[in-house]
């Protein structure tokens, strides 16, 4: 009798160990009506995660033989399970990829992700009313591999009544960093506050666009400037900025969030950032701002538009067709669009952002206007690295040593090209 | 009778490995062979998404000779681990003796001393105490209530970030404060009464009954809180993220951000085995050390 139990516990143990398992459901018949199941991984906040599930259950709706198994997290997150899910061969079917496209060229390069050319020729996803322009930076080598679902662009928010108090001029197209400088210098001399808020990589990147250059050499082994002069002279303004009280102290700036941020507490006319950042940081201040395009010379260079994220299908799917289908909807149809509401930025579709006219709130309005400026005012963007993610972080922690006087600006532009090369030939 | 034992089926020890074959399944799963399967990858460049690429020792000579972060890495690790598990055992012991006396509120005091090492831990914690100790945080409102006008944001300069870490790694002393408990119970009364006779004061009985005698439970929670000092890693994801300057680089961190943000899973293997490689050489440092200092009553020597 013990031994008949002792049996049949070890049965129920070993049992139990296996009930955690459970099995893709995706059927692999080629029958377009069978009920397909697409798994859909995304990153985001509460009010996109809320958004996005709304769609995915009114397509379902509209397609009863598709359903969904949404995944998303963090955007620190996405890329940790993807990463694992791609060395198990069991990628989601549809995948949110970084608009930087660094992610995008690493999964693209290894032939994780599907081209979408196919899809688009076949006319089951619509380019008709979308520029190839928009697209492009999607694209890795010559193929489509994500699909640009809002476009964005570096934009300087300000407080146009901080400006009009000081009787400075807006930024506007064709104001030069001297402009700035001046302009910061007399808002933090009239009223007593910061004249602007922090720069950092992202503007570094922009200001080396200015002087027609890049950060990466065509070829991703070397830094795409040979005169670190335009280095030393980012840095140094950054510090002269600083010392001269115009900038927060990056003590002050280190770790806080958006809502936190100095112009939040009219404590900065500016803030530099994203434009699809503007709906939250409107809404964290609490009062209507504005969108300015950086400073030049050379704006026209250093301006670019990228995607702020895209869509891409993954190659392992078993249900391609229905994904693209589904990815068609997702950014060309109104249905859609108009429960998510432009939170993953200006729709590249012309058609679709017409249609959207009538829903936006001021902000969005805001931002669709100021991306229709800055396509005037831009050029392509840079191609998309692995390696730029690295070299980006290595430019913030020598800016951080500049400002916080470990480092005088020539030494630190000559570190800091000893340290991207080292990063750019690693084998 | 010594035969049966010697064969398989009338064994009386297969019962017991059938019984802990669940566990036996999992350690072989989960903790060999992803630790054989490292160890090949520390020798390797694996990103992930492609067949890991054997390179012999480079990922051994890129850490020690090329990698400037790595020993920047290393020297916040050990002034962590130097400063913090010294400071928090201190305050253990201290706040231990304390309560070990019978006032009325005794064991609120103990829960309230224990709480922040459950809850430490945590994301939330951490979060807090970005606030305390930012520029408009707790800590410098405190220091203005004082006539302190000149504030600097704790942990966004690097010069005090990392002590920011330090105070919290001391701050969830409770739990070593539960062992020291435990260990003070264990110390007869008779020896402190025999003290008092003699005319010890009290920091004669500490000096002379009470660490002796707390030795082993002294030892035991220095190997701990050693081995869990060089494993930190949340507190200087949260709270810092590992700035300013790397100043709160932690080694864990480094490993988690080479592993998972670059995609360099072979690098972040080489790095954690030789941490797992300096965790032993202190822990064997501590151990060839005791009998030095760790008495043991039930051997009555040293």
């Amino acid at each position: 009798m013990k031994s008949k139990v002792m049996l049949l516990s070890i049965a129920l143990v070993t049992i139990s160990a296996f009930c955690g398992y459970s099995s893709g459901k995706q059927d692999t018949t080629a029958a377009e009506q069978q009920k397909i199941t697409l798994r859909f991984g995304w990153w985001g906040n509460q009010t996109r995660n809320e958004r996005t599930l709304k769609v995915l259950d009114n397509y379902t709706e509209a397609n009863p033989h598709v359903t969904f198994e949404p995944e998303y997290s963090n955007f620190s997150g996405h890329w940790e399970k993807l990463a694992a899910d791609a060395a198990a061969s069991s990628m989601p079917d549809l995948i949110q990829m970084d608009g930087r496209a660094r992610y995008l060229k690493r999964y693209a390069d290894k032939g994780l992700l599907e081209p979408l050319d196919k899809y688009i020729k076949d006319g089951i996803i619509d380019t008709s009313t979308t520029v190839e322009a928009a697209l492009a930076p999607g694209r890795v080598d010559g193929d489509l591999y994500g699909y640009n679902l809002g476009t964005n662009a570096l934009v300087v928010i300000y407080d146009p009544e901080i400006y009009g108090s000081a009787g400075v001029a807006e930024p506007a197209v064709g104001w030069t960093w001297q402009d700035l400088e001046h302009g910061s210098q007399k808002i933090h001399d009239a009223l007593g506050i910061y004249g602007s808020d922090t720069l950092g990589a992202n503007q570094f990147l922009y200001f080396i666009r200015t002087r027609g250059k890049h950060i990466l050499a065509d070829d991703g082994k070397t830094l795409g400037y040979d005169d670190d002069g335009i280095a030393i002279e980012y840095f140094s303004m950054l510090l002269r900025w600083n010392e001269a009280g115009l900038t927060p102290p990056l003590a002050e700036v280190t770790g806080k969030p958006l809502e936190d941020r100095a112009i939040i507490h009219k404590k900065a006319p500016s803030y530099w950032t994203w434009s699809n950042l503007i709906v939250a940081v409107t809404k964290a201040a609490g009062r209507p701002l504005a969108m300015g395009i950086l400073p030049g010379p050379g704006v026209e260079k250093g301006m670019f538009l990228k995607p702020s994220m895209s869509i891409a299908v993954s190659s392992g799917s078993k249900a391609k067709v229905e994904a693209a289908k589904f990815l068609d909807w997702f950014v060309n149809s109104f249905e859609c669009n108009k429960v998510l509401l432009a939170d993953r930025g200006v729709a590249v579709s012309s058609k679709l952002r017409e249609e959207m006219g009538p829903l936006l709130g001021l902000e969005q309005k805001q931002m669709f206007d100021f991306i229709d400026l800055v396509a005037k005012h831009s050029s392509p963007w840079d191609k998309p690295d692995p390696n730029t993610s690295e070299v980006e972080n290595l430019s913030t922690e020598f800016i951080e040593q500049v400002l916080f006087k470990k480092l005088a600006p020539e030494e630190a532009a000559k570190q800091f090209r000893t340290q991207a090369s080292e990063i750019l030939t690693r084998e | 009778m010594a035969r049966r034992t010697k064969t398989l089926t009338g064994n009386d020890n297969l019962a017991g490995y059938v019984f802990i074959m669940p566990w036996l399944v999992g350690f072989l799963a989960f903790i060999i062979v992803p630790m054989i399967s490292s160890l090949y990858f520390s020798f390797s460049k694996y990103d992930l998404l492609s067949i890991p690429r054997f390179i012999g020792f480079s990922n051994y000579i890129r850490m020690f000779f090329q990698d400037g972060k790595y020993w920047v890495s290393l020297r916040v690790t050990f002034t962590y681990v130097l400063a913090g598990v010294p400071l928090r055992l201190a305050f253990a012991l201290f706040v231990a003796i304390l309560l070990n006396k019978r006032y009325k509120l005794i064991g609120f005091y103990r829960v309230v001393f224990y709480l922040p090492s459950l809850l430490g831990g945590s994301v939330a914690i951490a979060v807090m105490w970005r606030q305390l100790f930012g520029l408009d945080g707790a800590l410098n409102s405190f220091l203005q209530l004082l006539g302190i006008e000149e504030t600097i944001s704790w942990i966004g300069d690097p010069s005090t970030a990392l002590w920011s870490l330090i105070l919290l790694h001391t701050w969830q002393f409770g739990s070593s404060m539960l062992i020291f408990f435990a260990g003070l119970k264990g110390i007869p009364a008779t020896y402190y009464e025999a003290a008092i006779v003699d005319g010890a004061n009290a920091w004669q009985k500490f000096i002379r009954i009470t660490i002796p005698l707390l030795s082993p439970v002294i030892f035991f929670n220095l190997v701990m809180q050693t081995i869990n000092g060089f494993r930190a890693f949340t507190q200087a994801y949260i709270v810092t993220g590992g700035g300013p300057i790397n100043s709160t680089l932690f080694y864990a961190l480094y490993v988690y951000r080479r592993a998972f943000e670059y995609f360099e899973m072979g690098y972040g293997s080489a790095l954690a085995w030789i941490l797992l490689f300096i965790i032993g050489v202190f822990t064997a440092l501590i151990f060839k050390s005791s009998p030095g200092w760790v008495y043991y009553e039930s051997k009555d020597k040293f």
